[in-house]
């Protein structure tokens, strides 16, 4: 009896990046039985439905025999609905309906009951592994084409369906290809609304001093904490920021969105993310939750918010095991999730913004109410935030809470003359220009002040050693740490960097000076 | 004969005429105001010197004699002169180059020998510290004697020591080399030097500061000599502090003239075990000042020091505008009001960053603290902007 087997390239996920697999099919005789091997989850298990109505709903006959299927190599967990078509594909290949192509190609894809073959995450990472590999022609769903062209422009096939796969296949003849308008207008995010909606720099009121800690927190990609009374504006101005931080650039949205697509978070026919991510998680959020997890490890809030900006709102109420977990990523600008059998690294280069009450009625802040809480309690709300993170915030700002006089024009509607937020990011994005000339000239691993650490840091920061002196007495004087005068000459960098200077001067040092934590 | 010249030979003259006439403070300074030069008072006869020193005939006699025996009087000469040649001056009590603070003093020397710079300048200067301690200090004294003088120097302030073994050197060499000021109050001739080992130390105070004794050349060094060198150390200054010491030591001496001179004494805190600091915790008991870093001198300091920093503050703050306009412009606006950062910009019509950079020049002075978001002025600004 002749062998009857069929073989198919698919690709699965390994945290961002892909892996060839290869579907085999083997036709066997003996009970009738359908069985898939290669360490799938419950998803590839239940494939053997789903690939089952997709074949007989197609008008292709499922061969009455004794079926195994492999994905192999067989030693990597594998995981998702991408191998549906596939695996028809090597049946059908295996049964002798459809011939063995003689070219080389890729295939993934999730079958409907009907054989229409639906979306699945990660489509950007598959693509962009199969054509390292080159592995040409890759197929991927309609539903994914927006985002597959954003990596590849030729030998990029799309189907709606089983059939037309086939057809393509047997006859060479191309599928039409839908009409699709790629958006990439969104901010990926929790906020569901678009940009208009929400509050813009210009609407902002008072609160100078944060917004200037803000500005210079996006100039330098410094993580900042607001501290201030319930209703200063403390969410408002941090939901100004993605306004004002520049779009991504290739490489950046690449692998924004390769995360986004990885956790299934891409919108239908959407294309490569342009803006920077704005996350705001909820302060119940779990730890796997919050730096990613799962026995197959899919992106948490912090790789969500890669490039762009992560936003704790009332940070003191989050569980302290889990802001404790941003210390390594914090540092590192990646999360190494490893698991017994599977490690994967998620990029998390983000900026914090951190908002909170001084203490738990809010009013520690405000003269003129009264705050009942003990000193105790006012250093055991903060202490929820722990010392090595807290020392992870270049910026604190104190807010309180406006004057009567400014409350009318609050509601007003009117836009704040005095700034305009086009001109606010006009100057980050130039600040950002600067400190990637600066990381090519001294050597940095990435660019931004805010990310500058270690030993080399006077040098990659560029300060000369008469301020490096000047500012260690200023520090030794108001009793800083060594992290705190590292973090002073961060901030300084680029308050001088927002100036527009070459070297950082006294005064850029006196003004970082300001935005140090103090607990009392 | 220069001025100088003169004013060694009378020191040498004075100070033999003590010893072998028995001469006493009060008589001398009955003398002095009689005859202001020394000169007139060589040439002077026995009656009038009777006039003055109401003693038996004796010892008029024995004044007389002692002042009119030729001999003797070239041996001053002689010796004036090889002292003036090694640099080496005298200042009397009567003279107003004589330190100020030194005058204050119960039994204030009558005249001083020094080598070095010009002690009027130097005296002219506006703070004076006493920093001393053990011969042989732990690790933690040196560290302390040398982060506290680093500091005390940053601000001008003279740096006075005795010039011993151990910590008096590292406050001496630490001063050096910060560029400070630095004064050695030494307990032999200001020709000789002991310990022998800092010989370089000594050249080296001399070359920016001053080596003062109240020894004429030649004078060894002896035990006995070192107590009344203590009264000078603390007399010169306007606190001392002691950074380590034991319960039955010479620095303890200098403790006990600086408490009864009525000059700030300061000790540095030590573990109770270590012996060489049970000296500094026994003065702390008995009411000596704790002292934790150079501002806690610094505020003691008289008032002027204040002000001085507060201008000092402001101008390094911001050097592009008048200090004294500004420094109003601030303090007024902070005087019984808290305000914010961005209020306070307001008020004094500056730009956020630059009003940051004065707050924060006030804050590192102790002019101004931050806290709960808003400015206000410390207990020490509020007193210097009344004065």
């Amino acid at each position: 009896m002749a062998i009857r087997c069929g073989s198919v390239r698919s690709c699965a996920l390994d945290g961002i990046k892909g892996i060839v697999v290869d579907i085999e099919a083997s036709l066997l005789p003996g009970l009738p039985s359908f069985d898939i091997v290669g360490q799938g989850d419950s998803a590839i298990r239940e494939a053997r439905n789903r690939v089952y109505a997709a074949i007989k709903n197609s008008g292709y006959q499922f061969p009455s025999c004794r079926i195994t299927t492999s994905l192999a190599p067989a030693w990597i967990r594998k995981g998702g609905s991408g191998f549906d078509l596939p695996l028809a594909l090597a049946i059908l290949i295996a049964s002798g309906q459809v011939r063995q192509p003689d070219r080389l190609f890729c295939a993934f894809g999730e079958l409907g009951l009907t054989g229409e073959v639906r979306g699945v995450p990660g489509t950007i990472c598959r693509v962009a592994c199969c054509l390292e590999k080159s592995l040409t022609p890759i197929i991927v769903p309609n539903a994914n084409a927006s985002e597959a062209r954003a990596v590849c422009a030729d030998g990029l096939i799309t189907v709606g369906c089983l059939r037309e796969l086939i057809d393509y296949l047997q006859s060479g003849r191309l599928p039409a290809s839908p009409s699709i308008e790629t958006s990439n207008e969104r901010f990926p995010g929790v906020f569901s609304v678009e940009p208009l909606s929400r509050p813009s720099l210009a609407l902002i009121r008072g609160q100078e001093k944060a917004v200037r800690g803000v500005q210079i927190a996006c100039a330098g990609r410094h993580n900042i904490l607001l501290l201030g009374s319930p209703g200063c504006g403390k969410t408002s101005l941090a939901s100004v920021l993605p306004d004002l931080l520049p779009p991504l650039n290739h490489q950046e949205a690449l692998e924004v969105t390769q995360i986004y697509s990885v956790s299934g978070l891409m919108r239908e026919n959407e294309g490569l993310i342009r803006k920077r991510p704005f996350r705001a998680p909820h302060h119940s959020i779990s730890r796997s939750a919050m730096i990613g997890g799962g026995s197959i490890p899919i992106p948490g809030e912090i790789s969500l918010a890669h490039q762009g900006v992560l936003f704790l709102d009332e940070m003191t109420e989050f569980k302290t095991d889990v802001l404790d977990l941003l210390r390594q990523p914090l540092e590192e600008r990646q999360v190494r999730l490893a698991r017994l059998h599977h490690n994967v690294t998620y990029p998390s280069d983000f900026i914090l913004i951190g908002a909170a009450n001084p203490c738990r009625c809010g009013n520690y802040f405000e003269p003129d109410q009264i705050c009942r809480c003990t000193p105790d309690q006012i250093r055991r709300h903060l202490r929820n935030i722990s010392g090595p993170l807290l020392d992870r915030m270049d910026l604190v700002v104190e807010m309180t809470r406006l004057e009567a006089d400014i409350l009318p024009v609050c509601v007003s509607g009117r836009p704040n003359a005095g700034i305009n937020p086009e001109d606010v990011a006009q100057q980050i994005t130039a600040c950002w220009q600067v400190q990637l000339q600066r990381m090519r000239r001294t050597g940095q691993h990435s660019p931004g002040n805010g990310r500058q650490r270690g030993e080399n840091l006077a040098e990659h920061l560029e300060i000369d050693r008469q301020m490096l002196d000047q500012a260690a007495k200023m520090a030794n004087n108001l009793k800083l740490s060594v992290r705190g005068y590292q973090r002073l000459l961060r901030v300084a960098r680029t308050i001088a960097d927002l100036d527009g200077e070459k070297a950082v001067q006294y005064n850029h040092v006196t003004e970082a000076m300001q935005y140090r934590l103090r607990l009392s | 004969m220069s001025k100088d010249l003169l004013e060694m030979q009378n020191g040498l003259c004075y100070l033999e005429f003590c010893r072998q006439v028995g001469v006493n403070r009060i008589l001398f300074k009955r003398l002095i105001q009689r005859f202001p030069d020394l000169n007139d008072l060589i040439q002077a006869g026995p009656k009038q010197i009777a006039e003055i020193v109401l003693g038996p005939p004796d010892k008029i006699r024995r004044i007389y004699a002692f002042f009119n025996n030729k001999r003797l009087q070239e041996d001053f000469a002689q010796k004036a002169q090889s002292a003036f040649e090694l640099g080496i001056r005298a200042v009397f009590y009567t003279d107003p180059r004589y330190p100020g603070r030194l005058k204050e003093i119960n039994g204030c020397p009558t005249v001083l020998f020094y080598r070095g710079q010009d002690i009027a300048s130097i005296f002219a200067k506006e703070y004076f510290v006493t920093l001393v301690g053990t011969r042989t200090p732990t690790p933690y004294g040196k560290m302390v004697s040398r982060k506290i003088v680093a500091d005390l120097a940053a601000d001008s302030v003279v740096i006075i020591s005795g010039m011993a073994r151990g910590i008096d050197a590292e406050v001496h060499r630490t001063a050096l080399r910060e560029g400070a000021t630095t004064i050695a109050v030494i307990g032999s001739g200001p020709d000789l030097v002991y310990p022998p080992e800092h010989n370089d130390l000594m050249e080296e105070i001399a070359r920016t500061g001053l080596v003062i004794s109240e020894l004429p050349p030649g004078a060894p060094p002896r035990r006995q000599h070192f107590p009344a060198r203590n009264r000078i150390l603390s007399g010169l200054a306007d606190a001392v502090a002691v950074i380590e010491a034991s319960v039955d030591s010479g620095t303890m001496i200098t403790a006990g003239f600086a408490g009864e001179q009525g000059r700030d004494v300061f000790a540095v805190p030590g573990s109770i075990l270590s012996p060489l600091s049970q000296g500094c915790n026994k003065l702390i008991q008995e009411g000596a000042e704790v002292l934790t870093s150079a501002s806690d001198i610094l505020w003691r300091l008289p008032k002027g020091a204040l002000q001085t920093r507060i201008e000092q503050a402001v101008r390094t703050a911001v050097n592009r505008f008048e200090p004294e306009d500004l420094l109003t412009r601030v303090i007024n606006a902070l005087t019984g009001h808290e305000m914010t950062l961005a209020d306070l910009a307001v008020h004094v019509n500056l730009s956020l960053p630059d009003i940051a950079g004065i707050l924060t020049g006030l804050e590192m002075n102790g002019l101004v603290v931050c806290s709960r978001g808003r400015y206000s002025l410390t207990e020490s600004a509020l007193c210097c902007n009344n004065s």
